[in-house]
């Protein structure tokens, strides 16, 4: 057997598909017996906006958030790539450095919308593929992840992105259902071992499957945000020249929150900081974005990409067009939170109906 | 290492409240280890010794009457490298704020009936500027440690990297970068003005963090897009006149010079 059937043999037997149905006092109960075990984080209310924060118990988690009114400020790449990570301690003298060894547990991520789920597998790309970076992996093959759909927010067009369905990339997923009922899906061995001693789940019946319907026919007619994302590499590759891109050049501030706030915006930067003694320090990783000024900067000042346009187009082809040509897929999710955090008022669905419009045009 | 092989280092300043070369002070411990690797042969606010043999000279304050001309002048002949500490060095700072006005009716505003004094020949060294200006509108600075007041960590990571030869890591983004990723609720979704849009960060937005809006104590960021920012701050139906309060407390050096304002004469009726 070659190294991919065995990857595919074993993919088959981690694929468990197993369905339920469960009450919300079941869901509640799951979740109090979980949070004593694992570390679990979930979308809270904060003010008016919602966070990833540890939680103990149901309630504890964002409205909002379920019924898909907002999602959370940042996505979950956070627990993996975190904005500010310590990587490695130094010592030029003797030229040698140590790996920071962090302590790692497994820990539950509970609500990850399909979106983000999506955005997770294709930081898993990034991180895991060619190059595996060892403090990304350690914490996502710690991370259990519970997934749960809802309702597509103000700003999200995952509909049109093609990631308001998922069907891998999660331990345990969940549907919210009218009549304070649960769908629940059991995905891995790992899910499995979760709801063991967990009792409520009963088969789905008639009536429930008609509730699931009528969740995605509800979630369907939700969308305000359409677009059409066919081919868009292909439309980027024609309208480079646009004047779409000298109107959108003008109107960022370049004040870098799209791709802060973004799920797949995986850029960073490494800072090296000696202690005192000058001899010893640490190499640190940071969050970055290619809207910065001096992103593009390179020995000898020159910039590649010293124009706002430049710049902001430059996350639009680096999301759709080179993403796409090397993974054979979109960075972008649709999940909205650059629309709903750019205060210029830059939305990508809006940029690229745009694009298409002009084009059809001329 | 011996006592020979230290790198020398001067503190200077100009206008300034010196607070900065506090914040150097204030850190303390950290700043006697420092000094098993820098001498400093000046350093007015610490020690009364002066010397004209140094290698780094850190500048406070902005240059405000023709004679720190020379004076800065003679400090970047002497210094290999010449690092701006503090708004008022880096970008002119609240010093800048009188560049809005004739500098009659600053001396007027400031003392009162006094001001006829400035033409007499004893108050010639006193002479100011029409305008406050940072420390690169008259010699060339090597690097910027930015905010009012500094950050002193800032300030050692500059000093340390300096020593190890390496060029010291000073950010040019949005203060919105840094307070994004520590998940910050904007201000804006609060209808506040909040100038880390178009500021320059590396304070870890202090402010926004603590519930503050962000002044742009570090000055804006390359050619700040204040045309935008005008809009959204209409979009969003909030103060014009605010906005531009707020832009001149540190930022008017920059907004004098490019001839930048929020409100044309026109609208101002
Ligand atoms: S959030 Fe908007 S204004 Fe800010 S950098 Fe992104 S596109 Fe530009
Ligand atoms: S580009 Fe915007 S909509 Fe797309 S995934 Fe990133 S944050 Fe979400
Ligand atoms: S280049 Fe820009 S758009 Fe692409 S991942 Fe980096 S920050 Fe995001
Ligand atoms: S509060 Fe200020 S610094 Fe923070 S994101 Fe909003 S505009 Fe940017
Ligand atoms: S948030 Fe703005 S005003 Fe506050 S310290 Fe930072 S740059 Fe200065």
């Amino acid at each position: 057997m070659n190294k991919n059937k065995v990857k595919e043999k074993n993919k088959k037997i981690k694929n468990i598909n197993l369905e339920y149905i469960m009450s919300v006092n079941v869901l509640k109960n799951f979740i109090e017996v979980l949070s004593t075990k694992y570390k679990t984080y979930a979308p809270v209310n904060k003010e008016k906006r919602v966070v990833w924060a540890q939680i103990k118990n149901f309630n504890e988690i964002s409205r909002d958030y379920i019924d898909g009114i907002q999602t959370t400020i940042l996505p979950p790449k956070y627990f993996f790539f975190p904005p500010n990570e310590k990587l490695l301690f130094l010592n030029s003298n003797n030229v040698d450095y140590k790996k920071n060894e962090q302590i790692h547990e497994p820990f539950i991520l509970f609500g990850v919308h399909p979106c983000d789920i999506h955005g997770l597998l294709l930081m898993d790309k990034i991180f895991l593929e060619n190059y595996v970076d060892d403090f990304y992996k350690e914490k996502r093959d710690n991370a259990i992840i519970i997934g749960m759909d809802t309702m597509p927010n103000e700003w999200n067009f995952s509909k049109s992105a093609g990631t308001d369905i998922i069907d891998s990339g999660f331990d345990i997923f969940l549907i919210p259902l009218k009549e304070n009922k649960f769908y629940i899906k059991i995905a891995t061995k790992k899910g499995l071992s979760l709801i063991k001693n967990i009792n409520g789940l009963f088969p789905l019946n008639k009536n429930d499957k008609k509730l699931l319907t009528e969740f995605y026919t509800e979630k369907n007619k939700r969308y305000k945000r359409n677009v059409d994302m066919h081919d868009l590499p292909k439309l980027l590759d024609r309208t480079y020249e646009s004047k779409i891109w000298d109107e959108i050049g003008k109107q960022c501030v370049a004040c870098t929150r799209c791709s802060i706030v973004c799920p797949t915006c995986y850029c960073f930067n490494i800072k090296e900081d000696y202690y005192l003694n000058l001899i010893e320090g640490e190499r640190v990783r940071t969050w970055d974005s290619c809207l910065r000024q001096n992103f593009a900067l390179v020995a000898g000042g020159h910039n590649f990409r010293s124009s706002l346009k430049a710049r902001i187009r430059h996350r639009y082809y680096h999301k759709e067009r080179i993403f796409s040509y090397i993974y054979g897929k979109s960075a972008c999710v649709g999940c909205g939170r650059c629309s709903r955090d750019c205060k210029a008022n830059i939305k990508p669905d809006e940029v690229f109906n745009k694009l298409r419009q002009l084009e059809i045009k001329s | 290492m011996p006592e020979n092989k230290k790198v020398k280092v001067a503190f200077f300043d100009f206008a300034s409240c010196e607070g900065c070369q506090l914040q150097v002070l204030n850190l303390e411990n950290e700043f006697l280890n420092l000094l098993e690797h820098i001498e400093i042969v000046n350093f007015r606010e610490a020690i009364s010794e002066k010397s004209d043999d140094y290698l780094i000279a850190f500048v406070e304050g902005s240059i405000t009457k023709p004679s720190d001309i020379p004076r800065i002048k003679k400090i970047r002949e002497n210094a290999k490298i010449l690092v701006a500490l503090g708004a008022c060095a880096t970008h002119g700072c609240v010093n800048s704020m009188k560049n809005m006005f004739k500098i009659n009716d600053v001396k007027k505003a400031t003392y009162g009936d006094d001001d006829k004094l400035f033409d007499s020949e004893e108050a010639k060294p006193f002479e100011t500027f029409e305008q406050a200006m940072p420390l690169d509108a008259v010699v060339k600075v090597d690097y910027y440690i930015r905010g009012c007041p500094i950050n002193n960590k800032e300030f050692l990571m500059v000093v340390k990297a300096l020593l190890k030869g390496k060029m010291p890591e000073i950010t040019d983004s949005a203060v919105c970068l840094e307070c994004q990723a520590k998940g910050n609720i904007c201000l804006y979704d609060k209808g506040e003005i909040c100038l880390g849009l178009i500021s320059r960060g590396g304070c870890d937005a202090w402010c926004p963090s603590n519930g503050f809006v962000c002044e742009g104590c570090r000055g804006f960021i390359d050619k700040p897009n204040i045309e935008r920012m005008k809009e959204i701050i209409i979009e969003k139906g909030l103060s014009l006149e605010y906005a531009e309060k707020r832009l001149q407390l540190f930022n008017s050096w920059e907004l004098t010079k490019n001839k930048i304002t929020l409100i044309d004469d026109k609208e101002k009726k």
